[in-house]
This record gives structure tokens, C-alpha cells and sequence, in this order.
């Protein structure tokens, strides 16, 4: 079905807060995907593919679960970017405005893809960004570059020769001027450059935002377990 | 503020504005009355100025008024069609509340023009309301209910060759009432920004929502004298005109209003400073001149009679207009007597808040705004704002703390009684209702909407404190990956703490909270009048009336119809 931005918006904070409460900023959560799925990055369905993993995060209350402050390399097999990314996000912006650079290497991180409407954030600090990863068991590399005074990232994924057994995301981020990394080689499979990001965010608004109809409805039904059951005595609290 | 990038700021910001302590209580919002910024008064303005043309192309009734009609918009370059489907409507199925289901009349504001396609595809959907899917060609949906004792009556009258009484026509001052009107993508139709960039007519907040109230307005009107001409050709009569510019459109507002005003606190704090600037320009750049000082007298006046000819059934609203009414008359006589030399209208205002209530300080600010156009209509494109909270994760956590101290004090100090939070706000399963739930007595507590602001600001206060004593050296970053539950509100603060208003101070968990004060708040904004509070929870209200008819815009009449009061009516209170 065609939802509009806003629409699609109120469906996934409704989402992310049933699934959360009030312990993370859900609103964030919601406007990163949203975002995705506004530029053909398929975020909504990368949230269902993981409402799973999400619920037992949720039950385990250990969030968002990541040490980055400890350590260059970190485990997330027990978080999930869809959480996780804005906070992953910020800790990024403060290390690089503070100290110049940062690097970072996450280990089993699940959906990566959530980075990258965090590097729009990176851009409003003048912060410089190089991610890259690859899922387990798998042969698609995907890249996203942040370059100086850009206001938006370019994405691309190519075909490798090795697929890795663990999944590894690798960060670099700085506020200093820096050059464009040399990019492995490889077959481009998808590619979208900061003008393919704004048409397609511009065909989004101007036509609704594509979202698979099991997708919405998995998520309303989510979203729904906010809704309060109706009685008299809750209509007299609407005034009736 | 270092490491506070500042939102974009409005002209003459050197200006001395109130002060938020004063100006952001919820008791004086409650207060506010619509003044020559409102939204239906900006856009009439508009309408007239780049010479708007309204034509009805289809009015394909039966002779119950029963089917439906296409208007169409020609604004500059661009063609809109509002689609209105007229029902038969089971009396004992209409109801104000949003949970209804069926409706007298339900409509469709879209760009462009209406195939037959379109228009069947609407007929499927439009009725249906919030369970009916639109496209984006659709800017916005709502419907109306008959008032069912003046629609009649009026028919009857029209009928027989008769005009209405003034008099009972006054009581209630429509024939429809809106129940709701949807914009901003909901339902499929058109996002914001997207009403922005292709229907640049609409870039003024609300403003196809205000013209679609205007258009049913306009149908109700119609439809009255096609009722009447079908039952009685030979001896009916259209309704007189100065009638149908005394008839508004009627309004129900409940509670689903009031969470909008505490998500979007940069556009209400916007909308605000707006209000406050202008009121500024007037005090501090504008002289009272005769000619201004005699215009005012007369506006004071006119606002008496207003306020003295509202029906309302509540008491304690009477109570409050009907002491408006006596206090503006003291006022304007106050004014009378200090004689054409009186020149600074910072005495007038020093007096009035000395003297009289909030709700006539505020009546005579929104009078101010009227004498001075010249001040303060140029201030119409600053309503427009891209809402984005953005966290700044490099700031110490130590100077969040001291932002929140500074600018955030009032939520440090509040209540912690258990009346204080006695209440909380839900979704019902019933439309996405937000409603009220007693606290501990009624389910739904685990489930409520984050509303209450300063609470989670007092929340995160107390948890920074803990966590520099921790580590004095931490930033935002570390905070938030420590307490990720703070990071919503951080955003907030911190971007909040950029504008000149900030937040709504107001605990809206307390047991004696009143919403409607958010209500008439956020009403006031759009230009509504004549409040008629139900319960502490909804409201009445007519919007519209004295507005010229579609034949009649024109600069003049676009600027002259606020207060109204009856046709014909002499000029004394």
C-alpha cells in the first residue's frame, strides 16, 4: 500500500514505543526508518524481519546494550541497530567533535542499513564518515560514504569474492578534512548517490511511500498494543 | 548559549517580548483570543488579495439535499476541487464525538481536478472517513453534522417565504458542525511537504484545513436554500444575505487536539512568539493616534456586543464573558476619558493587566493587533517552520544540566502530591482516541501517552545529577548510552532551549488539569470564536462567522468581520 511520510511515521513510533515503552527514544527510531524506506532502503521490512529479535531485546531490558565507550571492537549480537544506530550515532559525533576521529569495528551487528540516515546527523557536525559492511554467509558488500561539506551519504554494494562468517560493520568517522577512501573493487549491484537519495525521497512525498502490505499490517498489529481497551467509563474520559 | 544552534528567529527579536514565565501558563493560553493572525482571518486576506475564484461546476442534490457537489479553487496557477457527499443521517446515529461513524456530510479538499474515476473512488472512501482510504492528490478530509434544530428551523422559514429570527439564528450560529478535519498525510492523502511544495497556496499552517471549514460553510448555505426552493417552489426564499454571513461553521474539539500542542512545541512555540511580537511591535513602534485610538474604542465595543450575544450553556463560561464584557466597556471608557492625548499604549496595557482579568488583557492585546496592520501583517510568512529536535551528543553533560536549570526550572519544582499526577492520557482502541484516565481506578496506566514534559525533564535532571557525580567529564553521548530513556527528552531541551517560548509550563497530569485551555489555545490560533466548553474536556465553537460569502471576497470584506455580532444590530452594547 502507499502511506504518506507522516502516516508511516506515527505507524512506527506507535511501534517502536509498544515495543519499548518509554525506555529508548522511540521517535528517533521510527524517523531513521521511515527514512530508509522513504529512499528505497527497505527499512520497514528490515524492522520486520526483526520484530523477534526486538521483543526478546525488549524482555532481556538491557538497553541499548552496546559498550562502545569500552572498546574500538564490540559484539552486537545481543542488540540490534533498529535500537541501537541513533546511540551508536551520537556516541560517534561526540567522540569525533571531541578528539578528531573515531574508528569502530561491530561485530554481528543486525541491519546495518540503520546507519545510514544517522550519517545525515554526521554531516550537520561537518563530521566526514566511511561505513562498510557485510553480513554473515553472505557476498554483498555494502559502502556508504559521508564526504566533506555533503550533506547526504552515497551508498553502494557490490559483489566480493568471500562472503565472512560473522557479519562485521567497520566505522571511520572524523571532523577533519579527509579524502575519499579507496573503495575495494567489486561488481556494483545497487548504487545511489546523494541526488538519486533526494529524488527518490522527492517521488516519495510527491506519490506515497511504498510499504508491503503484511509489513503494515504486522507493525499496526504491534502498534495496536498501545490502543486501551473501550468502556463507558473511558468514553466519560473523552468527555462523553 | 554555546553548543545551542538557534532556531531560525523572527525579525525584530531585539523587541522586549512578555517573558515565558508569564506568557506560557496554561491558564493564560486557555485566555487567548483569535486575533488578525489567525489562520481563517490570514487566509480570507490571502483568498482576497491574489483574487481566489470559487465556482461549483456540480450540485447534483435530490430534493432532500441529498448527493453530492464539486467546488473548484483557482488559486494563482493551481486548480483544487472540494468534493462534498451529502447524506441522509439516522438521527439517532449523529453524534459530535470522533468515534462516530456516520455523518450528515463528508468532504475532500484535493489538487486538481475530479474525474469520473476520482469521484467514484472518493464516494467508496470519503464517507468512510478514517476507516476509507485517500491518495496523495488529497490535502485533506473531514465532515460535518447537521445542527439539526437551526437547519430546520432555517427550512421552514425559507420554505415559506420567511426569513429566520435573528434571535434564534443567534443561539447557535450554524447548521453544520465539523467533527474533525484531517490533513498532513493521514490517510493516505498528502504529506506536509508535499502541500508545500505543490499547493504553495497551502504553505500557511492549516490553511486548507480553514478553507475546507470555509467551503462547508458555503455548502450548508447553499444547501439551506436548495432545501427550501425544492419543497416549496412557489413561495420559498433564499436566505438573506447578511443571515449567511452571520452563520459560521460549528466545531467540536476534544481532546485529540491537546497532545498536538505537546509534540509540536517548536511550532507552538513559534506560533507564539508571533503572537507576542506583534503585540511588541504595536507597543513599542506605533503611536496612539486619534484616528487608531477611536478605531480600538469601537473594536472594544463590537467585542462587547460579541461577547454579550454568545449562548452558551455553560455557566461558568458565561460567567467569564459576560465579566470580558464589562471589564472591555471599563476599559474603552477608561480610554475615552483620558482624551485624545493619550499616546502610549504601554499605559493602557500597564492598566488593564493592573486592573482586569487575564481573559480581557488578553481580549484587548488581540484588539491591539486589529488597529495596527501596518505593524503586524507582514509577520504572516514567519508561521512556516521545519520542525526538527536535534540532539547535540558532543555538549557536556554538565551544561545540559544547567541549560535544564535555566530554562526548565518551573519543571524542576513540580508537585510531587499525589494529586499532581493524579490522571493519565491514553489511546483508545476507539479511533486512537486520546482520552483521560483516573490513575490506579481505571486500566490503561502501563500504556500511557508521554505527555508529561516537565516530569520527564525532572526525571532526567535527577538522573544527570547521579551520573556526574559519577563522572564529571561525560557528554550527552555518554548519558544517553547510560540512560537511553533520557534521549528523547534531551532532544527536546536542547532544541527547545534555542526558542524564545519554550515549553507549555503545565503539569498535565494533575487531577484538576483543564485540556480545554489547550483547546482554545490551539482554536484560537486558527481564528475561532464563540467557545462553549461541553466539559473540561471538549468544546464548542464557530468558526467563520461574519465572513463574506465565496461572491463576496474582497480586500474590505476580508478584513472586517471579526467579532461579529447580529446583522442589523445597533452599534451600542
Amino acid at each position: 500500500m502507499k502511506s504518506s511520510m507522516n502516516e508511516l511515521q506515527g505507524l512506527l513510533k506507535r511501534s517502536f514505543e509498544a515495543l519499548f515503552a518509554h525506555r529508548l527514544d522511540f521517535e528517533q527510531c521510527a524517523e531513521d526508518i521511515a527514512w530508509l524506506q522513504a529512499r528505497g532502503f527497505r527499512g520497514v521490512q528490515a524492522l520486520c524481519q526483526s520484530l523477534t529479535r526486538l521483543e526478546q531485546i525488549s524482555k532481556s531490558g538491557d538497553l541499548p546494550a552496546l559498550s562502545w565507550t569500552e572498546a574500538a571492537v564490540v559484539d552486537a549480537s545481543q542488540s540490534s541497530l533498529l535500537i541501537a544506530a541513533p546511540y551508536l550515532i551520537d556516541y560517534v559525533i561526540a567522540e569525533a567533535m571531541n578528539r578528531g576521529e573515531i574508528s569502530l569495528e561491530i561485530h554481528s551487528a543486525d541491519k546495518p542499513i540503520t546507519l545510514m540516515p544517522g550519517l545525515v546527523r554526521l554531516a550537520e557536525h561537518r563530521i566526514s564518515a566511511f561505513v562498510s559492511w557485510q553480513e554473515a554467509d553472505s557476498t554483498e558488500r555494502h559502502e556508504a560514504v559521508l564526504l566533506d561539506g555533503e550533506d547526504q551519504p552515497a551508498y553502494r554494494q557490490v559483489k566480493t569474492a568471500k562472503p565472512t562468517a560473522v557479519g562485521s560493520l567497520s566505522l571511520h568517522a572524523s571532523s577533519k578534512p579527509t579524502r575519499a577512501p579507496l573503495q575495494e573493487p567489486g561488481d556494483v549491484l545497487e548504487e545511489k548517490n546523494a541526488l538519486k537519495l533526494q529524488e527518490l525521497f522527492a517521488e516519495s512525498i510527491r506519490s506515497g511511500i511504498e510499504v508491503p502490505d503484511p509489513c503494515y499490517e504486522k507493525l499496526s498489529a504491534v502498534a495496536n498494543r498501545l490502543l486501551v481497551e473501550a468502556s463507558e467509563q473511558s468514553r466519560r474520559g473523552a468527555g462523553a | 548559549m554555546a553548543g545551542i544552534e538557534l532556531q531560525q528567529n523572527l525579525k525584530n527579536q531585539h523587541l522586549p517580548l512578555r517573558p515565558s514565565e508569564l506568557v506560557m501558563q496554561l491558564d493564560r493560553l486557555g485566555c487567548l483570543y483569535q486575533y488578525r493572525l489567525s489562520f481563517m482571518r490570514v487566509l480570507l486576506r490571502r483568498m482576497a488579495r491574489e483574487q481566489w475564484q470559487i465556482e461549483r461546476p456540480v450540485f447534483e442534490l435530490d430534493e432532500a439535499g441529498f448527493g453530492h457537489a464539486i467546488y473548484e479553487i483557482r488559486a494563482g496557477d493551481c486548480l483544487y476541487s472540494f468534493v462534498v457527499f451529502a447524506h441522509y443521517l439516522d438521527p439517532d446515529k449523529r453524534s459530535d464525538r470522533v468515534i462516530a461513524n456516520q455523518w450528515d456530510m463528508t468532504v475532500t479538499l484535493r489538487l486538481g481536478t475530479v474525474s469520473n474515476t476520482d469521484l467514484e473512488r472518493l464516494r467508496e472512501n470519503v464517507p468512510l472517513q478514517e476507516a476509507g482510504r485517500l491518495d496523495s492528490q488529497s490535502i485533506v478530509l473531514s465532515r460535518a453534522n447537521k445542527s439539526t434544530r437551526n437547519f430546520d428551523y432555517v427550512i421552514d422559514c425559507l420554505a415559506r417565504g420567511e426569513q429566520p429570527s435573528l434571535d434564534a439564528i443567534a443561539e447557535v450560529g450554524y447548521l453544520y458542525r465539523t467533527t474533525a478535519v484531517y490533513g498532513s498525510g493521514k490517510f493516505g492523502m498528502a504529506d506536509w511537504q508535499k502541500v508545500c511544495s505543490d499547493c504553495s497556496d497551502f504553505s500557511h499552517p492549516f490553511s486548507a484545513e480553514m478553507l475546507t471549514c470555509y467551503l462547508i460553510r458555503q455548502f450548508s448555505l447553499e444547501q439551506a436554500d436548495y432545501v427550501a426552493g425544492a419543497r416549496a417552489p412557489s413561495t420559498a426564499v433564499a436566505l438573506d444575505r447578511g443571515i449567511k454571513r452571520y452563520m459560521g461553521i460549528g466545531n467540536a474539539t476534544g481532546l485529540g487536539m491537546a497532545p498536538y500542542l505537546i509534540n509540536h512545541p517548536l511550532l507552538i512555540s513559534r506560533w507564539i512568539e508571533i503572537r507576542e511580537t506583534a503585540l511588541a511591535r504595536v507597543v513599542n513602534q506605533t503611536q496612539c493616534q486619534p484616528e487608531t485610538r477611536a478605531q480600538l474604542l469601537t473594536l472594544m465595543t463590537k467585542a462587547a456586543r460579541h461577547l454579550g450575544e454568545i449562548c452558551t450553556g455553560n455557566e461558568q463560561q458565561t460567567q467569564i464573558n459576560e465579566t470580558a464584557r464589562e471589564e472591555i466597556l471599563a476599559c474603552a471608557n477608561w480610554l475615552n476619558e483620558r482624551g485624545e492625548n493619550f499616546k502610549d499604549w504601554s499605559e493602557l496595557l500597564a492598566y488593564t493587566s493592573e486592573h482586569y482579568a487575564v481573559e480581557t488583557q488578553e481580549l484587548l492585546n488581540s484588539l491591539l493587533t486589529e488597529v495596527h496592520p501596518e505593524v503586524v501583517d507582514d509577520l504572516e510568512s514567519e508561521f512556516s517552520l521545519t520542525e526538527h529536535y536535534k540532539l547535540n551528543p558532543a555538549m557536556p553533560a554538565a551544561q545540559l544540566r544547567a541549560l535544564i536549570e535555566q530554562r526548565y526550572q518551573w519543571a524542576l519544582t513540580t508537585d510531587e502530591s499525589e494529586d499532581s499526577e493524579a490522571v493519565f492520557w491514553y489511546r483508545s482502541e476507539e479511533k486512537m482516541e486520546p482520552r483521560l484516565g483516573e490513575r490506579g481506578f481505571e486500566p490503561g496506566a502501563r500504556r500511557e501517552i508521554a505527555i508529561d514534559v516537565g516530569r520527564a525533564v525532572a526525571r532526567c535532571h535527577a538522573d544527570l545529577q547521579a551520573a556526574l557525580k559519577d563522572d564529571g567529564t561525560m557528554s550527552v553521548a555518554g548519558f544517553c548510552l547510560r540512560s537511553p530513556q533520557h534521549r528523547r527528552i534531551i532532544r527536546r531541551i536542547q532544541t527547545m532551549a534555542a526558542t524564545h517560548y519554550g515549553d507549555i509550563q503545565a503539569n498535565l497530569l494533575d487531577r484538576e488539569v483543564l485540556p480545554i485551555h489547550l483547546l482554545r489555545c490551539k482554536l484560537s490560533f486558527f481564528g475561532v470564536g464563540k467557545f462553549d466548553p461541553k466539559s473540561r474536556l471538549w468544546v464548542r465553537n464557530t468558526m467563520f462567522q461574519g465572513a463574506p460569502l465565496r461572491d463576496e471576497i474582497d480586500p474590505v470584506s476580508a478584513e472586517d468581520w471579526c467579532f461579529p455580532v447580529k446583522p442589523g444590530a445597533s452599534a451600542n452594547p
